[in-house]
Order: structure tokens, then sequence, then C-alpha cells
């Protein structure tokens, strides 16, 4: 008999513990979540290219931005076949790289309205002669020009000389681009 | 005490102690993601008002509220005795208030007809709900206990913000604890709605008080203690019995136990209210609630009324709201305050925002991250703020006073609310003016100009205006997000 | 016949005793309580946190790189490093713009990389106490929280205070501010540094180093705003810092002072560093893109003599 109460009592005594238990424990989570914010407003500040010194570049121009009506003055007459995949504004700016001797990277990045169009608008660009790159973007790579996509953005990375140092230039880059966007 | 009165002191302290340090943790701001509405969302009688006045049951009410219902037909109102803070509360409070041999009498303990009462407020309730007011969150207790803290003890702790009213939460929280002096749970018995929704459920409970016949002695020890006055002897109503197991510990004889199933040979099986009595509850109620609204209260409120971010509209937020005073405890600035009458007879003590007490910070969503009924639905930052790309959450729109301003009214250079506007770009802009001064000196003024495109109307421009106590910019609800008719633009 | 009853000796002693003693504390009273001053409070006096500077020496350093704690120790180094600034055993106080409820990428509040390196040297210089608080403008919970400051700091070794934490106290002020109370550990520091973030500001163009000092006071501080050139002039007068850093790793130039959207944020990359509290803010308006010369506050501060905004003083060093 007494064995029983014993373990009804246990039984009971648990009860409260668990409901304590169970309080504190979603005691590990907070509240809010600074990165959701960060991630949106990142967004909606539009495409961004990394800092000078986030690729290893030695300087960068001050970013300029285009939208659509504005595309023709970056890309001319293809500025059309951007506009119909869907584009919707970019930012464009020149790095800096001193290897052997000083060479520089254009940088462009382009926001289209959804994915699809992104990557439309990679398979229109691309040179014949590129191949695909390992890692966590889904780039593709000549050596002299690199295209990426990521979500709804195009990065587009063209080597101004050629040096030996520029396709690892060119990774330098899009690897930091893919640090920054979220 | 006998090991079962043991076991069920410890739950009471593990239960009060948990309703107080989620109270204090929610009130100091505490960043980590603990269930503060816990105990409001276990309240079978807010699911039961929300679902009768709202039609619809969020889904942490219907757990919480669902499961203390099916463990109440089971072990009866164990949940008055072994879990309620305000029992317990009021338990300590008979104990420490009023000597042994007053509490625990025959004569303070035996059973009232008028007990009846809190089964009649329950179906006044639940009429007046089914009608869209809600009203139940007045006497319920949880929300009754929590509101009686924070907004009567907290202001007096040291950082504690003022409520204006608070005294009235405070002293009801404080009649129901010096009630028990006299007549111990006297609360409990007579007139809290919860009790009585319990008592329906328990009448029938699985597990009830048992009686040896044969050993009882008649000896009345049993009804010394009894918390929830309900004759252990003769005519016992398991729907009154708290399962405080007093009476258990309490014979002499041990012919008393809780068992499955168990009874006694004569148990009380009349309701305790009458019909003519339950009638009339469940007409009062219908008729209070048009009563009630028959002054206006929900289209015409207080024009300067604003009403918490993400709040639902007014019918919605109405049959939902169960004045727990939780948001305005969540709320970092202070901002929201308990309504005494802007809101209406119906929204006393529903919370609205009063800017001179603080502004809405422009990220923040704590009120609706902790309403228990989804009166104030829970917003994300990017939502709120409008980061996502879409328009932001908004409660009002500032105006601004030209005839208090400083730059308007004064020639006094100022722009403090342009400086404390958050919205990217700002609402509050510029006309700059020259402006000759009384003496004759030209001065160059910013005047501040309001874009009410793009106000969200969180207040801190008035909060901060220099300008008195009545700010030279103020906020009213016009153009509120959650009523597409409290509107003055055109395109919202 | 009336019988006269007559008390004892014992009775009458006890009860002319007890009266006398009524009459006694009756009148005590009276005269103590008479006409009494209330005592004022105390009004506690500003101190001058400045070192003696010797003559030759850089005047201000501003440091270039990407990552801001190094900017701040190189700085810091070229200036005479910071045992000159601090010394073992003193209570320093750190005070950064932590005013808004934004996150450190929306640049309305100082970076909390150069506040924490700023702790970390002051301890390292052997300081008692670090101190690191400000009254913020939005909720002082969210804005500590939020700005990374509350852990940054915390986690160098900082007390850090937010506005609930603070008691205002009063000193000796004067000009606009006078009557306004400052917040106790600016009375209780041996050595002030003043962190401002340099932004974008709708009435005074620009809010810097002397704009930051609104942070040491509370209520009342919503006036000053009717003439800010003269009262920033004043607080620069009043608040004689041992140091100013200015964080420039991201400038707000649009929609300050808080900003919110990242478009108004421009990546810079520098922190100066100074005694000269003009020259600093003279900098940083640069970094903004704004003239120094055409800033009412810079011009009065100047000809008030409490610094230089000539440009040419400022000692820059690269990136690493």
């Amino acid at each position: 008999m007494r064995g029983r109460f014993r373990l009804w009592y246990a039984a009971l005594l648990a009860v409260p513990a668990a409901a304590a238990t169970l309080v504190m424990a979603q005691g590990r989570r907070t509240r809010d979540d600074p990165r959701a914010v960060l991630a949106s407003l990142r967004t909606a500040a539009g495409p961004a290219l990394p800092a000078a010194a986030a690729a290893s570049a030695s300087s960068s121009t001050e970013p300029a931005r285009y939208d659509r009506e504005s595309l023709y003055e970056l890309v001319d007459g293809a500025a059309e076949g951007y506009l119909a995949r869907g584009f919707e504004r970019c930012v464009a700016a020149t790095y800096a790289f001193q290897g052997t001797a000083r060479f520089e990277v254009a940088a462009e990045v382009y926001r289209f309205a959804s994915d699809a169009g992104a990557r439309a608008q990679l398979d229109a660009d691309r040179p014949r002669s590129t191949a695909p790159l390992d890692g966590a973007l889904a780039a593709v790579s000549d050596g002299n020009v690199l295209l990426a996509t990521r979500g709804r953005d195009l990065l587009k990375l063209t080597a101004l000389t050629t040096d030996p140092g520029g396709r690892e230039a060119l990774g330098a880059l899009a690897d930091a681009w893919l640090k920054e966007s979220p | 005490m006998t090991p079962v009165r043991l076991v069920r002191v410890v739950w009471q302290a593990t239960f009060l102690g948990l309703f107080l340090w989620l109270l204090v943790r929610l009130a100091e701001g505490d960043p980590r993601a603990f269930p503060y509405a816990v105990f409001q969302q276990s309240s079978p009688l807010s699911s039961a008002g929300v679902a009768f006045a709202a039609r619809t049951l969020p889904p942490a009410l219907a757990v919480g509220g669902g499961v203390v219902l099916v463990l109440t037909v089971v072990f009866g109102r164990f949940f008055c005795g072994w879990v309620c803070p305000l029992g317990t509360l009021q338990q300590l409070a008979s104990v420490v208030l009023s000597p042994r041999s007053r509490r625990e009498s025959i004569e303070v303990n035996r059973w009232r007809p008028w007990y009846a009462l809190k089964s009649w407020i329950l179906a006044f309730m639940l009429a007046a709900a089914l009608l869209g007011s809600l009203q139940t969150g007045l006497l319920d207790p949880l929300s009754l206990a929590a509101r009686g803290l924070a907004a009567g003890v907290w202001p007096l702790l040291p950082g504690g913000r003022p409520v204006p009213g608070g005294w009235l939460a405070a002293s009801l929280l404080v009649a129901v604890l010096v009630a028990s002096r006299f007549v111990p749970r006297l609360f409990c018995r007579a007139l809290c709605p919860l009790g009585a929704l319990l008592a329906l459920f328990a009448r029938n409970a699985l597990f009830r008080l048992a009686r040896r016949d044969g050993a009882c002695t008649d000896c009345r020890a049993c009804r010394f203690a009894c918390q929830g006055a309900d004759e252990p002897l003769g005519a016992h109503r398991p729907g009154e019995c708290h399962v405080c197991l007093n009476c258990v510990g309490g014979c002499p004889e041990g012919a008393l136990a809780f068992r499955f199933l168990g009874s006694i040979s004569a148990p009380e099986r009349r309701p305790d209210l009458g019909r003519r009595w339950l009638v009339g509850g469940i007409l009062s109620g219908l008729g209070a609630a048009p009563l009630l609204r028959a002054g206006g209260g929900r289209e015409v409120a207080s024009p300067a009324m604003l009403r918490p971010p993400g709040a639902l509209r007014e019918l919605e937020f109405l049959e939902r709201c169960i004045k727990c005073s939780l948001c305005e405890q969540a709320c970092p600035t202070g901002a929201l305050q308990p309504a005494l009458a802007q809101a209406g007879v119906e929204g006393f003590w529903t919370p609205v925002l009063v800017p001179r007490r603080g502004g809405c910070e422009f990220a923040c969503t704590r009120c609706g991250e902790v309403c228990p009924t989804g009166a104030i639905a829970s917003l994300t930052a990017t939502r709120k703020t409008g980061y996502d790309g879409g328009p932001p959450v908004r409660i009002g729109t500032a105006f601004v006073d030209r005839g208090r301003c400083l730059p308007w009214a004064m020639a006094t250079p100022c722009i403090v609310c342009e400086e404390m506007c958050p919205t990217d770009p700002k609402a509050i802009w510029f006309e700059r003016v020259n402006e000759a001064a009384r003496d004759g000196r030209m001065l160059v003024l910013q005047r501040p100009r309001l874009d009410p495109a793009r106000c969200v109307g969180c207040g801190l421009c008035e909060n901060r205006c220099p300008v008195g106590a009545e700010a030279a910019i103020r906020v009213t609800s016009v153009g509120e997000s959650r009523d597409p008719l409290n509107r003055m633009l055109l395109g919202g | 016949m009336s019988h006269e009853h007559r008390i004892g000796r014992r009775e009458a002693l006890v009860r002319l005793s007890s009266a006398g003693l009524a009459v006694a504390g009756v009148a005590t009273g009276a005269l103590g309580f008479a006409d009494r001053r209330t005592a004022s409070a105390a009004v506690s006096a500003l101190r001058d946190w400045r070192v003696a500077t010797p003559g030759e020496g850089a005047r201000a350093v501003a440091a270039r790189g990407a990552n801001p704690a190094d900017n701040v120790r190189r700085a810091l180094t070229a200036l005479g490093g910071v045992e000159r600034f601090v010394k073992r055993g003193e209570v320093v106080l750190v005070k950064p713009n932590v005013g808004w409820d934004r996150l450190p990428e929306q640049a309305a509040n100082t970076d909390p990389r150069v506040v924490a390196e700023i702790v970390r040297q002051a301890r390292a210089a052997g300081a008692r106490r670090v101190v690191v608080a400000d009254i913020s403008c939005n909720d002082p919970g969210r804005c500590f929280d939020r700005s990374g400051i509350l852990a940054a700091a915390g986690q160098a070794g900082a007390e850090v205070l937010d506005g609930r934490h603070v008691k205002m106290v009063s000193a000796n002020l004067s000009g606009a501010a006078a009557g306004l109370q400052v917040f106790a550990p600016l009375l209780e520091a041996d050595r002030v540094i003043n962190v401002p973030i340099a932004k974008h500001h709708g009435l005074s163009r620009v809010t810097l180093g002397m704009k930051n000092w609104f942070g040491v006071l509370d209520r009342g501080r919503n006036r000053l705003h009717q003439d800010i050139d003269r009262c920033l002039a004043e607080l620069g007068a009043m608040f004689r810092p041992t140091l100013t850093v200015v964080d420039a790793t991201r400038v707000l130039l649009g929609n300050g002072p808080q900003g919110g959207s990242l478009s108004d944020v421009k990546d810079v990359g520098a922190v100066a560093v100074s005694v000269d509290p003009v020259l600093c803010d003279a900098w940083g308006a640069v970094q903004l893109g704004v003239d120094p010369s055409s800033l009412g506050f810079i011009r009065n501060a100047e000809r008030a003599g409490l610094g230089r905004s000539d440009l040419a003083l400022v000692r820059e060093i690269g990136k690493a």
C-alpha cells in the first residue's frame, strides 16, 4: 500500500515540476530576431556590392545606381533584354586590385522581379566558354567574366585587364558578395 | 499535515510562484520568450467567453481551456484548489489576516444559498458574450490578479511606472483578499465565474469524495477546514468542492477518501441556481450587451482613443479582450494604459495608447506577442515597420497644432518632433521660412509639416514635444490600419 | 458638605513632571521647526576631465581600415597611447551614442565594436571601473540591446548603465542648460571619453561630439533645440572630455539622427581620436560631406576657444 502511495505522490509532484521546467525551457529562445529585420532592410535597400576591403581589393569607386529608366546608360542597347526579363534596378562599381600590377574589375549587381528573370539573364549573358564554378554560388566563369545569381540578384564581374591574379580576384569578389547578401 | 495536502501546497506554491515570476519578468522587459500568458490562456472562462463572443477560438485558448475542462470532468475543481494563483493568494490572506479559530469553523465554512451568485454572474457574462460583449475578464481570477498586481503593486516598487486609475484594479484585488479575512476564499465561493464554470463540469466528476458510512461518527470535523464550503458531510456539493482534501485529513475516523467514482450517500443533486434565477441571468446578459452599446461606445469612442498596434477592428477587439493587462505590462515605454472612459463602458480596462505617457517604439511588437486571446494580433518587426516592403502598421495620424507649436506660433526654432520621428523617410518634414521676430530680427525657422501618408501614429513626437501637457503635435486614431473606415485620405 | 480629596505627594510629582515633559516636548518641537529653511539639494560641480597634454604630439589622429577595433587601437597609439589619458585605478566613463532603437547596420548608434575596443583599452591601462552609460531617446532597454552595445561593452568588461539604472543629480550647469540634471556616472568619473557617431541631423545639419552631450541630460533637454548652435557650443564648454572618439565606421547621410533605411548609410571605415572636440566635430562633418566652416556651432565653439577646426591638424593613418 505504502509503495503505491509513494508512486502516486511522486507522480503528483512531478506535474508542477514538469510545468515549471516547460516554462523555463521556453526561455532559451529570445523574442526578437534582429537578423530577420536586417535581412528585410537589406532587401529593401536594393542590390548591394561588398566593400572593397571585404573583397581584398585595395579600393573601389563609389557605387552608381541605375533604375529602369537609366539602365541604358550602363548597358546601351542590351537594356531592352534586361527590361524584358523584369529588371528593376542595379548597382555598379569598379574595384582595383594590387597584384603583380594594378588591375581592375568592373562589378554590377542587377535585381530582377523574379529568380527566373535573373537566371534567364545569366544564360543570355554568359560567354560561350564559361564553365561552372564550384562553391556555394551558382556561378559560371571563363576567367575574365564571372556571372552568378542569388535569388533575384545577378552578379556580373568583368576583369578589365588581363592579370594572372584575375581569376582569384573574381572569386574573392564573388565570395564577398555571397557573404554580405542575405 | 497529511502527505497529499503537502503535495497540494507544493502545487499551489509552484503555480503561484510561476505566475508572479512570469509577471515580473514581463514587466521587466525580459527578452526571453517565456510563455507569459500561459495562465490566462488556461482559463476555460476566457476560452468560453472568446468562443461565444468572437465565434472563433485561438489554438492556445482551445488547448489550455480544453485541457483544464477535461481534467475538471475527471478530477473536479482541482484547478481552484491546486492551481489558481488568486485562490492561493486568498488562502494566504486568510491565514495571515484571520485567526485559525475563525477561518476553520463550521459556521464560516458552511454553504450559503447566495453562493449561487457566481453561477448567475457566469450566465450573465456568457449571455452578454453571445451578443459580442466580452466582460468575463472583469472577474476572471487570472485577469483580475494580473491587473491588480500590474496596476496596483508594480507602480509602488522601485522603477515602477504609474498607471492612472490603477487604484481601481488594485482595490478590487485588495477587496478580494481582505474578504478572505471574513470568509475564507469568499470570492471563489460566491463570485468567481470561472469557479462557476468549473462547477458545472465538476458536478459529475469521476473522482470525488467517498465516505464510509459505517465509520462516520457525525463529529463534523470534516466541515471545519473545508475550502469550498461544500458540506462534505450530508448534502455534499461536488461542484463546490475545491479538492483541497482538508476534510480527508481532518477526519479522525479516516472515513473520507478521494476516490474514482466515489460517492457520498446523500449528495446534493439540485443545481445551485434556480431556474428562474438562471433565466433571469441570461436575459439580463442578453439585455445588457446592447444597453452597453446604446451610447454608441464602439463607433463613437473617443477620437483620441488609440489602440495598440496589431489590435483588431474595434468590434472584434472588444469580443476578445479579457482585460488581463499583460499588454500594458509588456509595453516597454508605458504607452499602453487601461482605458477608464475613453473606450466606452464596454471597453473599461481595455488597453489604449497614450502618447504623452510613452510612444510606441517603431520595431517593438511586445503587446501582440503576449496577448493571450489575439485581441492584439502578433506582428513581426518587419511587418509592423514596413521594412518587408508592405505598408507599415498604423495606429493613427499626428496633427500639428500650429497655435501651440514653437516655430509656428512663437517664432522659436525647435523640431524635436522631426528628430523623434522613426520612419524613413520621416513623416515630419520642414518648411523653411524667413520670419521677423518681435524685435525685427529676421529668423530662419523650420516649421514642421506632417506627411500623413508616412505617419504611423506612434506618438513619439507627441511624447517629446516640449510644449507643456497638451503637446503641439498630437496623435488621433484616424488613418489606423485596422479600420478601413477610419480614414481621412483617399487611398487609405 | 463637599469633601475635598487631595492626592498624595508621589502622585502630584508624577503629574507635574509628565506635564512638564509634555510642555518641554511641545516647546522644543515648536522652536525646532519654527521657520526652518529646507536644505537645498546639493549641487555638484562638473570636473574638467582633460589631461595636461605636452605641446608637441598629434592633436588628432584618424585611422582608416576594415576593422573598427583596429582603427581605434592604431589611432590611440598614434596619439601617444591610452596610458597617456587613463591612469591606473581611475574610473572611466565611456559615453557612446545609444540614443536610438536601431540595429548597428542602420548607423544610428555608435558602432559596438568601437565602444568595446575603447572599454578594453581603458581596462588595459588599469582603470578601476569602466562605465558605459547614455540616456536614450527611445526605450533604454531596446536601445542598448538592439544597438549591440549592451552585449559588446559588457563582454569587454564594462559596467553598462542605461537610463533606467542611472540616478540624475543636479550639477552646476550654466547657460541654456541651467537647472537641468546630469546622470550620476558623469560626476563619479575621473576620465570621460565621448564616443559619438557621425550622422546627419535635421536641425544642426550634423550630430557629432558636442551634440552627444545631450545624452548626459534627461528632462528639459528637448528645449535646447531652440537655439541649437549656441547650446551646442555651451555644452562643449561645460563638458571637457579626456578624449573624443568620432566613430565613422558607418555614417548616416540622411534622415538623421535615426535613419532607418540602409540606403542612408555609407561605409566609411574610419575612426578619429582627439583631445580637441572641435577638431573632431569638424573632421566628422567632412566625412558626412559637410563643410565645417558652414556649421554655426563649430564657429561658435572655435570662437569660444574650445578648439580648432583646421583639418590640417588631423593626422590621417591609412589602411593597416
